[in-house]
């Protein structure tokens, strides 16, 4: 005969212990596991678990923690990315997770929310590509004879400078010193300052 | 029915079964919970497409209801000759199903190895309990979802050192992708959960993005202008190719603080120069008698002297022989090594 209260805090033990190998992407699953191990701790036998745990008999919970741990994870890490395209589709998906009160609401709620954080993270990838390729047209221009046309090096900067503005309307050449652009630079201040003289006249 | 309709509600119907196989179809919480989730199956069947049907059901509050249902079933006691518990053989049915729909060729690698052993403890185990214990206890679950992942990556790995032998000549030169297999396959091998092995997978992803776009502006601006410059000439000796070789060596110098010997003894472009761009021509160059990249290289440079003769040698700011990399400082003859070992910009902060 099994032991139904021994196999369960063995098997909540074995969940938390993996959850505490890095807690703090586990906030909430630790905080759910300890609250189904202080039930088993607490029951007389299996019939008094099962009495005790009442509604998260349906594991619900766990399921919810492990979303919300998930998207909690992502919007930590584009906090620190400082990339506000992926932070919001992020906090959508969490703010989602967390209206979720039963099973139905976290594939349905969850599928939505999962469309509208791709299109934003789509965003938040193409505006680096094009900060990237403004940064080379700006570049190519800048090491192109200047004696020779140079024409289609700026329809090649002004075409991308477009692109960029309409995904990212407050796009300066100042905002690759801020993240999420900084991190495709690889000039230091002085020499974007040059190349930023460069982008300014090309765009007056 | 759309494929989402059909998706949820098999989600729904797998969890109900469980407890049908438990309770039995005749007992007093199963049979509201079946009739309930009928209707639901035909209000699927009447809605045009998902968001027709997330919409009535929420309208209609099946979730809810569901839920009340299943959470009650959950907390039902079987008739009697039943045992409260789901058998091994329905808490093993669905890693069957995930198994049998593997590809031979990842049955026979670690993830059927996985398999294998949850499979082994399904025989030994005398409850579906003690089987779902076992598998937490020995991080199967989590063993199904990384092992697979540091298998690719491993495979990742081996295409970019091989990728020479498949196209016959060149190879590639990706220094923020290696970085990032190595990086990711480490932290996988060391992951306990799945909630781990996902947030490894975006962040590491994350940051390799960044490098390799990083990587892209940086290599283009240091040698791709330049070097385009220089085959255009090699190509056809015209004037306005030559300036073009002079004006970018030029840029160069102001720049990246490099003349031609500097510039070819940064280890990001001799990498890309050796293991990229010399394979990719050397049959061309081997009627002159060119055999090595260094060899190439030198005859490139004759090119590159015959367009700069004449000229005010090319002046170089060796101030700039540095590159802008995360927040600091990198000297160019470190980009390479950067690159393969990146700062962790998650440390301290994740």
């Amino acid at each position: 005969m099994v032991d139904v209260l021994d196999e369960s805090r063995r098997y909540f033990e074995a969940r938390l212990g993996d959850c505490w190998h890095a807690p703090h992407l586990h906030t909430e699953q630790i905080r759910v596991y300890e609250q189904y191990l202080s039930i088993v701790r607490s029951s007389r036998d299996a019939a008094d678990y099962t009495q005790k745990l009442g509604p998260l008999a349906s594991m619900f919970a766990v399921a919810r923690a492990e979303q919300l741990d998930k998207y909690s994870n992502l919007v930590r890490l584009y906090q620190n990315l400082g990339n506000p395209d992926k932070l919001k589709a992020a906090l959508e998906r969490y703010e989602t997770a967390k209206r979720a009160q039963n099973h139905g609401d976290l594939v349905g709620l969850m599928t939505r929310a999962q469309d509208a954080a791709a299109l934003t993270e789509g965003q938040g990838n193409e505006k680096l590509n094009l900060a990237v390729t403004l940064l080379q047209t700006v570049v190519a221009y800048a090491a192109y004879p200047a004696d020779q046309d140079r024409s289609g090096k700026v329809a090649g900067i002004l075409e991308t400078y477009t692109a960029l503005k309409k995904l990212d309307p407050l796009f300066t050449w100042q905002s690759y010193a801020q993240t999420p652009y900084s991190y495709v630079v690889f000039f230091d201040a002085p020499r974007m300052q040059r190349l930023g003289q460069i982008f300014e006249q090309v765009k007056a | 029915m759309d494929e989402g309709s059909r998706g949820m509600l098999d989600s729904y119907k797998s969890g109900i079964d469980n407890y049908v196989n438990r309770l039995g179809k005749d007992h007093p919480k199963i049979v509201p919970l079946l009739a309930l989730f009928a209707e639901f199956e035909a209000l699927g069947e009447e809605c045009s497409d998902f968001g027709a049907l997330h919409a009535a059901a929420s309208e209609q509050n099946f979730y809810g209801r569901l839920t009340n249902l299943m959470t009650e079933a959950a907390m039902a006691q079987p008739g009697e000759g039943k045992s409260n518990e789901p058998t091994v053989a329905q808490a093993s049915q669905g890693y069957h199903a995930a198994y049998d729909s593997l590809s031979a060729e990842i049955k026979a690698g670690p993830t059927g190895k996985a398999y294998e052993r949850i499979f082994a403890i399904e025989k030994e185990s005398a409850s579906a309990l003690q089987f779902m214990r076992r598998l937490a206890e020995e991080h199967l679950l989590v063993d199904i979802s990384r092992v697979q992942l540091i298998a690719e990556f491993k495979r990742g790995q081996q295409e970019i050192k091989n990728t020479a032998k498949h196209t016959g000549g060149g190879g590639i030169s990706v220094p923020a992708t290696e970085a990032y297999l190595k990086a990711t396959i480490e932290s996988m091998e060391q992951a306990k959960s799945i909630t781990e092995v996902e947030y490894l997978a975006v962040a590491r992803a994350e940051i390799a993005h960044m490098a390799t776009l990083w990587d892209t502006g940086f290599m283009n601006s240091l040698y791709h202008i330049f070097g385009n410059a220089l085959t255009g000439y090699m190509m056809a000796a015209t004037e306005e190719n030559r300036q073009e070789v002079e004006s970018s060596a030029r840029f160069l110098g102001d720049f990246f603080g490099v003349d031609w010997q500097a510039l070819h003894s940064v280890s990001r472009v001799w990498d890309f120069f050796s293991v990229t761009l010399w394979p990719t021509v050397k049959e061309n160059y081997a009627a002159k008698g060119i055999t090595t990249a260094e060899g190439f290289r030198d005859y490139m440079k004759g090119y590159f002297d015959k367009a700069m003769k004449d000229q005010p040698p090319v002046a170089v700011n060796a101030a700039n022989r540095t590159a802008w990399f995360w927040g600091r400082v990198v000297p160019l003859g470190d980009v390479h090594k950067t690159l393969l070992n990146p700062p962790d910009v998650l440390s301290n902060k994740s």
